[in-house]
């Protein structure tokens, strides 16, 4: 049986499906009560990134 | 562990049914209360995005969820939706634990929950911290407005 070869070039690549996705992160404060001082400022790993969207997004006067 | 955020695995699967139609299982939209912030002593991680363990009164006497807010956005800035950005939301009012009782607590996650019972409710989404954060007696965890939660749906 002969096979047929051919230089086809290969399909495109199928896109990627469309899925909910949702990422987020915060700045988190540890203040002492008695005094209000600020113990400690945390942020979250994707903090940064999201913040950047947060400013980016948000309405100017 | 990796630390994860967003959608926790449930809401996942429930938002989904209810996009695609299905009733069983679908996405139970919060009260009239909206959601509460809650505090975890474990992360989520970023691959099973369940299971993290929220602090109990068992160990800090004053501890509760905290409702975001009672406006009708419930506490959170919603942004319209951007191109190649998404939705972002962020929390409108600052967020104050009530400062720690009895023990020392860690803190390694946070996340929102459907109910203010402790126990109770579906966790949606949440954040992991890199590191715990020690929260010892007489402090209180605070999330400042607009920066202390800030999530993208895209």
């Amino acid at each position: 049986m002969d096979v047929e070869i051919t230089n086809e070039p290969p399909p495109p690549p199928r896109a990627a499906p469309s899925r909910i996705r949702c990422k987020g992160g915060g700045e988190i404060q540890v203040i002492e009560e008695a005094t209000g001082k600020v113990l400690q400022t945390v942020q979250s790993p994707d903090f940064l990134e999201v913040n950047e969207r947060r400013l980016r997004t948000e309405p100017k006067y | 562990m990796a630390a994860g955020s967003g959608f926790t695995a449930a809401a996942d699967a429930s938002i989904t049914r209810t996009l695609v139609g299905v009733t069983s299982g679908a996405y139970t939209t919060p009260s009239t209360n909206g959601m509460y912030a809650a505090c975890y002593s474990t992360q989520f991680t970023a691959a099973a995005k369940s299971g993290a363990t929220e602090w109990a009164t068992a160990s800090d006497g004053s501890y509760a969820r905290q409702q975001m807010g009672v406006s009708t956005a419930f506490g959170w800035s919603i942004a319209a939706y951007v191109n190649s950005t998404g939705v972002v939301w962020s929390n409108s009012n600052t967020i104050t634990v009530p400062a720690v009782t009895l023990n020392n607590q860690t803190l390694f996650a946070l996340g929102w929950v459907d109910v203010v019972t402790l126990g109770s409710g579906n966790i949606n989404f949440f954040f992991d911290l890199t590191t715990s954060v020690s929260v010892n007696i007489g402090s209180s965890v605070v999330l400042s407005g607009s920066t202390g939660a800030v999530f993208t749906t895209y």
